[in-house]
């Protein structure tokens, strides 16, 4: 008997050291992936669905989908603005009202952070409940722009479980100052959880558009283009919609490496027209 | 009685006119100021002078023209007066002028710019002739290229910074020619700036930047900054390896200028991750951090370089600290493309010390 114990502590031990299926780069390690998936049709959100109408794979390898949420998790949303001496004072205005109408959308469980951004990314309120948040202002502060390192310091944010995390990214132009190029930027995109979605003043001459469509959809967010300025709000309150109304799909990966860069692909089996928005993968742990 | 009523108003009316205009011209005779005089003020040790009195376009333009303008060699205006009995307060005073206009956005600031650059290159003596005179152009030249190097604007630098002085310097000795490295550099500058213009060819305009910073390589005063700047380039070109290389034949310790320095270690830093040596990448990342302690990007640096090593934690504490830097930090990062902007003040603040 005593050999027996000792083997199964020995066991218990050599248990505890051995490599765990650390989460990826979502939520928590139990929980597996997760991921938020918008479904559209006709460009309005398809409701109803369950987690038998999900067909997941995760490179390549076909996934069960352990179940699938629609609103219930309260939402983090980071308002990342730019303010540089670029943004004139009726853009300003437009800004500001277009932040303080996602502010008044959220609901009391919701929480807001503001990162307004010239060359310098600022934290003016952080992760605060959306009911305690007053009226934001935005100042214009000149100078240059840094919107990649504004990308990056939005999207490199705490892990918190049951919990959805997004970042409203509003520019008018290209960077000029970042430390982080567009490459590394993708990067931390890739390992983040946070969804990106980009609202952008110009045209597309003015805009890194390019980049930015692809780092928003390396998010499973969106990119979209403001024209005319006037539209900035009606973006902003989108981006808030479609994360709000994505459901949230989660799965434990089987079959596949546990480690580097994996493809996911998602597709509603349910008969219909539909579009799918959701991240393109996520980065595991050995 | 009521019909002289209208007659006393319109003459009442007709007198305050004729009195509202009187006082308006002389209190404009006494506002308005010439060049001569105003340039005597800046002489005699009021720098502000140019920032107060110059407060429309109009005062800016009334100055423009009386400065006059150099064509085929041949100035007018204050310009030929001055020519006359060149002094250095002359050339000094027009880069005065032209920060004024340029720090308010008025477009002709280029021109003042120019015509102090041309006031210059068409000194009677030649290069070599009066050392001293040499030494004041070139102090000016790198003053005015600074301004320009700020404006982020890789053409204008060129026509007006960079063209004039094609013939006029250079970084090796030559006949009829001012001797400075420092050209080799402020060349690659603008060069690396065209590069970073969204749309450009940015390979031809990499290449004729690494030819320039090679031949900064050679001196000792501009060596460190073009290594750097060479590096910074091969990096992004996606040749991490050579970057370290260039990098290597710095002694990183020993550069004098901290923001250069501060530049070393973050280049170091992004050419060591490239190639995945985390812990000697995070090392250059803190020693930036160590030289220069309110500015966020080397904390940004080392909040990504922890997620890519899977430590979230260590990430969002990094972040954390870039995001939470006091409103108003100097980051020399900011001012790696503006190259040498960072230094107008000091040239200007040396170049005001020549007038006296």
């Amino acid at each position: 008997v005593t050999g027996a114990i000792r083997a199964l502590a020995a066991l218990t031990a050599a248990l505890a050291f051995l490599p765990v299926w650390q989460q990826p780069t979502f939520r928590s390690v139990t929980e597996g992936v997760v991921l938020d998936v918008l479904v559209t049709e006709r460009n309005r959100p398809v409701r109803g669905l369950t987690s038998a109408d999900f067909h997941v794979t995760d490179n390549g390898v076909p996934q069960r989908v352990l179940d699938v949420s629609h609103e219930t998790l309260p939402l983090d949303v980071h308002l990342v603005t730019d303010t540089s001496g670029s943004i004139h004072p009726a853009l300003l205005q437009s800004l500001v009202r277009s932040v303080n109408r996602v502010r008044q959308q959220l609901r009391p469980k919701d929480r807001v952070s503001v990162l307004p951004f010239s060359h310098q990314v600022r934290e003016q309120v952080w992760l605060t409940p959306a009911g305690d948040v007053g009226e934001i202002g935005l100042e214009s502060t000149g100078g240059q722009t840094s919107l990649n390192d504004a990308i990056a310091l939005a999207l490199m944010t705490p892990l918190e479980r049951n919990r959805r995390q997004m970042a409203i990214v509003f520019t008018d132009g290209f960077d000029t100052t970042s430390f982080m190029t567009e490459a590394a930027t993708l990067d931390v995109a890739r390992r983040s959880h946070v969804a990106l979605f980009v609202v952008a003043a110009g045209d597309r001459k003015t805009l890194p558009a390019r980049f930015l469509e692809e780092i928003a959809a390396t998010t499973g967010g969106l990119a979209q283009i403001a024209q005319p300025v006037q539209a900035v709000e009606q973006h902003f309150l989108r981006a808030l919609e479609d994360f709000r109304t994505s459901y949230v799909v989660r799965f434990v990966p089987n079959g596949v490496e546990r480690g580097g860069w994996h493809d996911v692909s998602v597709r509603v089996t349910k008969r219909g027209r539909y579009q799918i928005r959701a991240r393109r993968g996520y980065f595991g742990t050995r | 009685m009521a019909a002289v009523r209208p007659v006393i108003c319109r003459a009442f009316c007709t007198l305050a006119i004729v009195l509202a205009t009187l006082f308006w011209s002389i209190g404009t005779a006494a506002q308005q100021r010439s060049i001569d005089d105003l340039l005597k003020a800046y002489e005699a040790g009021d720098y502000q002078v140019l920032n107060r009195y110059v407060t429309t376009t109009g005062t800016f333009e009334q100055l423009r023209k009386e400065l006059g303008s150099e064509k085929e060699g041949q100035l007018d205006g204050a310009m030929q007066r001055w020519d006359a009995e060149r002094r250095p307060a002359h050339a000094v005073f027009m880069l005065e002028l032209a920060l004024v206009g340029s720090s308010r956005g008025w477009p002709h600031w280029l021109d003042v710019l120019s015509a102090g650059t041309r006031f210059l290159v068409i000194r009677p003596d030649l290069p070599g002739e009066h050392p001293e005179w040499d030494a004041f152009e070139v102090a000016w030249h790198k003053a005015a290229v600074a301004l320009l190097q700020g404006i982020g604007r890789p053409d204008l630098l060129r026509q007006h910074g960079m063209l004039p002085l094609a013939s006029r310097m250079g970084a090796e000795p030559a006949v009829g020619r001012m001797v400075d490295p420092w050209i080799a550099l402020a060349r690659g500058v603008n060069q690396e700036q065209f590069a970073k213009v969204p749309g450009a060819a940015e390979p031809l305009y990499v290449a004729a930047a690494l030819g320039f910073y090679e031949v900064a390589a050679r001196y000792p005063s501009t060596k460190a900054e073009a290594l750097v700047r060479k590096a910074g380039l091969v990096l992004d070109m996606g040749s991490a390896a050579d970057a370290i290389k260039s990098l290597d034949l710095i002694d990183g310790t020993s550069i004098a200028d901290p923001d250069v320095a501060y530049w070393f270690h973050m280049q170091h830093g992004r050419a060591l991750e490239a190639l995945e040596r985390f812990d000697d990448a995070q090392r250059a990342f803190e020693l930036a951090a160590g030289l220069s302690p309110g500015a966020p990007s080397p904390h940004i640096a080392l909040a990504a370089l922890a997620l890519k090593r899977d430590d979230r934690a260590r990430s969002v504490e990094f972040a954390r600290r870039a995001r939470r830097h006091a409103a108003g930090a100097r980051d020399p990062w900011w001012a790696y493309l503006s190259a040498d902007y960072r230094l107008f003040g000091p040239r200007l603040v040396a170049l005001r010390r020549l007038v006296k």
